[in-house]
């Protein structure tokens, strides 16, 4: 975040609540439209009102959200910035922590939708509201003993070089799935990312529905106007991507998205709020290298992946600019065409990528569009650091959620042979 | 009372004026830019050569003026609504005869000049999109004319309440593929036009019909549809000596708009006045009023180019509503979100009522059908005219003939 000094400084309180048997006590803050991350699990605190003491704000929140008087210790002072609500600036986040007298049972929340006790494991993957993850994160490094890998470590650019080096060590392409959120329902959506994780991809694109998706076939225009007829909003996407962090979902995630939802979110606040809920990245289909100036920039600063494409068609003065402005790969795209599966890839695709190569650089290299069976995985795995499946994903998990875990499977599988 | 222009010179039918904008990279202010898949750029860079190229060319300009002569019927003339401003007993309202052009509306202008480009590009295949049907036929006429493949994407929605066109088009040799996706109306066909022309990009020209879209497609639109603004100029300086007071133009994409303010932008006593289509009424959400409405009207990104878009909280295109299937769109020409930035021109809107209501009016006192976009522009014509002194002019844009909406119209009149 980038604080100009004028702001008024605003203080916060939390306060790490355990319980005797050494579990976490977390909020869930209500599940209103109009309030910043809705439904989103948080630690107890709020605002330090003028006058007060950070002790007699902690004190005072405490009895305010859960009606009781704890004696609270003082453990840490977190300047700025651990990530606030945009256009607002927390500069200053007093922690204490308290340790609970009484069963959860007997505590009366007045404050969000539920409370509930983490075991310090349990609560090591969670991504909470206004970033407070990374305050709760350093607690169970220091107090519960655990060693969890520092998130920033391994996110972003980082993260997806990551991939690509693990998937090199071992000989082959990386397979990053397509898979849109909300199809056919939230929920399934989650579970059928979930199981693909499990079958060892190295990545997903995930799809953020859109009313006009102009670059796409008719599998995934249909996928996704399911999705928005069960009410699949940017905010649900981005939420969708934290629970499957918390779902133990560890491989890059790029967020796929038209720019027009992208504007209206708010380009700071979707690239930082993306990075939060735990993505990778971003790919705009309708979004040119020329155009992209002010997301990438935004993306540097996050240390977000900016994805550009490169087509058939593209010169190759478009293809040195293409590659000047993307981070994390290029997206190569196979055909002059939408998105689709299709019987045979074109047949010119080595020379492409020949051609691709002399502008690129190291930029690693995906080939998307039309790939869609194992025998095309082995084609462009031998050409390509990695491809993205989408539409026969799509199409198979029309039949059934493990028809589509297992045609991932074989994808992947092809690369090992 | 038809003015007799001169021949017109080659060199004033197309040409940028005045007017410094787009910039090169297709940017109106902060409006219009280039927002497609990567496969489209080289070929919008390929487009934009061929037309600077085109335009630099006397022979190109000189067919096109032949063409506008002999086979549109230009120069539309004007008329003097004598009996409708006698009976608003205001301002004098004279109509820029747009629904006499060859297929019945102004459409045919960009339709004739960009199948010449494509032709003059060597692209045999031409693929447009259509809402109401206009530049559906207006594409299909001129493909038709000169020998070129015509695939025409118009919404199942559409082609339910426009029939006429639909067998005009096919009559014309064009193919008229139904689209199924989404709204069904011409936001979906023009998703359609842009998949198939990024799949047959090579082969296949992409005839977009409205001053909308990704860079040159909002300048050369433009450019020709001025030759509306251009003519209407000089007419009314020979009919009345002096230019209008008040210019008027229905605007959906905004094409015949923007080719009618085109002519009058330097001359800052001609205040111009766009209509939107109000709809229901802008309470109800159900129009098409960009502009107009706040809350749904904002900035944003729709079929590659950065403009004012009806679209909800979450970015999602809203579907809009207007009884006129030519200005049912949920975004407008970057122009004419720059226009409206810099004041130099105005919008408002008018409901279908309005609409309607003006439709008749004009019929019955001047014997014109315009069409229900047209109507538009004409019911604020019948809103501003008594307001103002006698001595004062109004020119209305009559973009179209309303024959190809009497089902429509007989529907809401009950007739």
């Amino acid at each position: 975040m980038n604080f100009t000094g004028q702001e008024t400084q605003k203080a916060v309180v939390s306060v790490i609540l355990t319980s005797a048997d050494g579990r976490i006590l977390l909020q869930q803050r209500d599940d209103k439209p109009d309030l910043h991350y809705p439904g989103w699990w948080t630690i107890f605190g709020g605002y330090v009102e003028d006058g007060e003491t950070p002790e007699a704000a902690i004190r005072r929140e405490l009895m305010e959200e859960l009606r009781i008087d704890l004696p609270v210790t003082h453990w840490r002072t977190y300047d700025c910035p651990v990530r606030s609500i945009p256009g607002e600036v927390h500069t200053r986040n007093y922690v204490f922590t308290a340790a609970l007298d009484r069963p959860v049972e007997s505590l009366t929340l007045s404050e969000g939708q539920g409370m509930r006790l983490f075991t310090p494991e349990e609560a090591a993957p969670l991504v909470l509201a206004f970033a407070q993850h990374l305050i709760l994160r350093d607690y169970l490094r220091e107090k519960c003993g655990l060693s969890i890998p520092s998130h920033d470590d391994l996110q972003g650019v980082t993260a997806i070089a990551a991939m690509f080096k693990r998937a090199e060590h071992a000989g082959r392409a990386a397979f990053l799935p397509y898979f849109p959120i909300g199809f056919p329902t939230i929920e399934e959506s989650l579970q059928t990312i979930e199981a693909m994780a499990g079958v060892d991809v190295d990545g997903f694109e995930i799809g953020i529905p859109f009313s006009d998706p102009l670059a796409d076939g008719a599998v995934v225009q249909e996928a996704t106007q399911i999705a928005l007829n069960n009410g699949v909003t940017v905010r649900k996407c981005l939420r969708a991507v934290q629970n499957l962090r918390e779902r133990g979902v560890t491989q890059p995630m790029l967020l796929m998205g038209y720019i027009n939802p992208i504007l209206a979110y708010g380009v700071e606040r979707f690239v930082a709020d993306a990075k939060v809920a735990g993505a990778d990245g971003l790919i705009v289909p309708d979004l040119p290298a020329e155009e992209g100036d002010e997301l990438a920039q935004v993306c540097a600063q996050e240390g977000m992946a900016i994805v550009f494409f490169a087509a058939p068609t593209s010169n190759p003065e478009r293809i040195a600019v293409t590659a000047k402005k993307a981070t994390g790969f290029i997206y190569v795209v196979t055909l002059t065409g939408i998105t689709g599966e299709r019987s045979q890839l074109p047949p010119d695709l080595t020379d492409f990528v020949h051609r691709l190569r002399e502008k690129t650089g190291d930029t690693p290299l995906v080939m998307g569009f039309g790939i869609s069976k194992p025998e095309h995985a082995r084609m462009v795995g031998e050409l390509v650091n990695g491809f993205i499946v989408g539409s026969a994903l799509v199409r198979a998990r029309k039949q059934g959620h493990t028809i589509a875990r297992d045609l991932a499977a074989d994808l992947r599988a092809a690369l090992d042979e | 009372m038809m003015a007799q222009s001169p021949e017109p010179k080659a060199d004033e039918y197309i040409k940028t004026g005045t007017a410094n904008v787009p910039d090169e990279r297709g940017y109106f202010g902060k409006f219009g830019g280039r927002f497609v898949p990567e496969t489209l750029m080289p070929a919008l860079d390929e487009l934009t050569a061929a037309y600077y190229e085109a335009m630099a060319d006397s022979n190109f300009q000189a067919r096109l003026a032949h063409l506008q002569r002999t086979f549109t019927g230009r120069p539309t003339p004007i008329t003097y609504a004598e009996r409708l401003s006698k009976a608003l007993g205001g301002a004098q309202i004279y109509l820029k005869r747009e629904d006499l052009a060859h297929t019945g509306a102004h459409k045919i202008n960009n339709a004739l000049g960009q199948a010449l480009l494509a032709e003059r590009m060597g692209k045999k295949r031409i693929v447009a999109e259509t809402g109401a049907g206009q530049h559906g036929v207006a594409s299909a006429t001129a493909c038709a004319m000169l020998g070129l493949e015509c695939i025409v994407y118009m919404g199942s929605v559409d082609i339910a309440r426009q029939e006429p066109n639909v067998f005009r088009m096919k009559l014309l040799g064009a193919q008229v593929i139904p689209v199924e996706s989404g709204s069904k109306t011409l936001k979906d066909a023009i998703n359609e036009a842009i998949r198939d022309w990024v799949t047959n990009v090579t082969s296949t020209f992409y005839l977009l019909g409205s001053a909308l879209g990704p860079h040159p497609y909002p300048m050369m639109v433009r450019d020709f549809q001025s030759v509306i603004g251009i003519e209407a100029r000089e007419q009314m300086l020979e009919l009345t000596g002096r230019l209008p007071d008040v210019v008027l133009a229905c605007v959906g994409g905004g094409s015949n708009a923007i080719g009618m303010f085109h002519g009058f932008r330097d001359d800052d006593d001609v205040q111009l006045i766009g209509v939107e289509a109000g709809g229901h009424g802008i309470e109800s959400g159900e129009h098409a009023a960009r502009f107009a409405d706040p809350a749904l009207g904002r900035p944003g990104v729709l079929h590659g180019t950065r403009s004012f878009v009806l679209q909800d909280e979450d970015g999602q295109i809203l579907n809009t509503h207007s009884i006129s299937a030519g200005l049912d769109y949920a975004s407008i020409g970057p122009e004419h979100a720059y226009l409206r930035d810099t004041e130099r021109a105005f919008y408002t809107y008018a409901t279908d009522e309005d609409a309607l209501a003006a439709l008749k009016t004009l019929s019955q006192t001047e014997g014109i059908i315009p069409a229900l976009e047209s109507a538009h522009a004409v019911a604020e014509a019948l809103k501003r005219a008594p307001l103002m002194p006698k001595d004062s002019i109004v020119l209305v844009n009559l973009s179209g003939r309303g024959d190809k909406d009497l089902g429509t119209i007989m529907r809401e009149l009950g007739i």
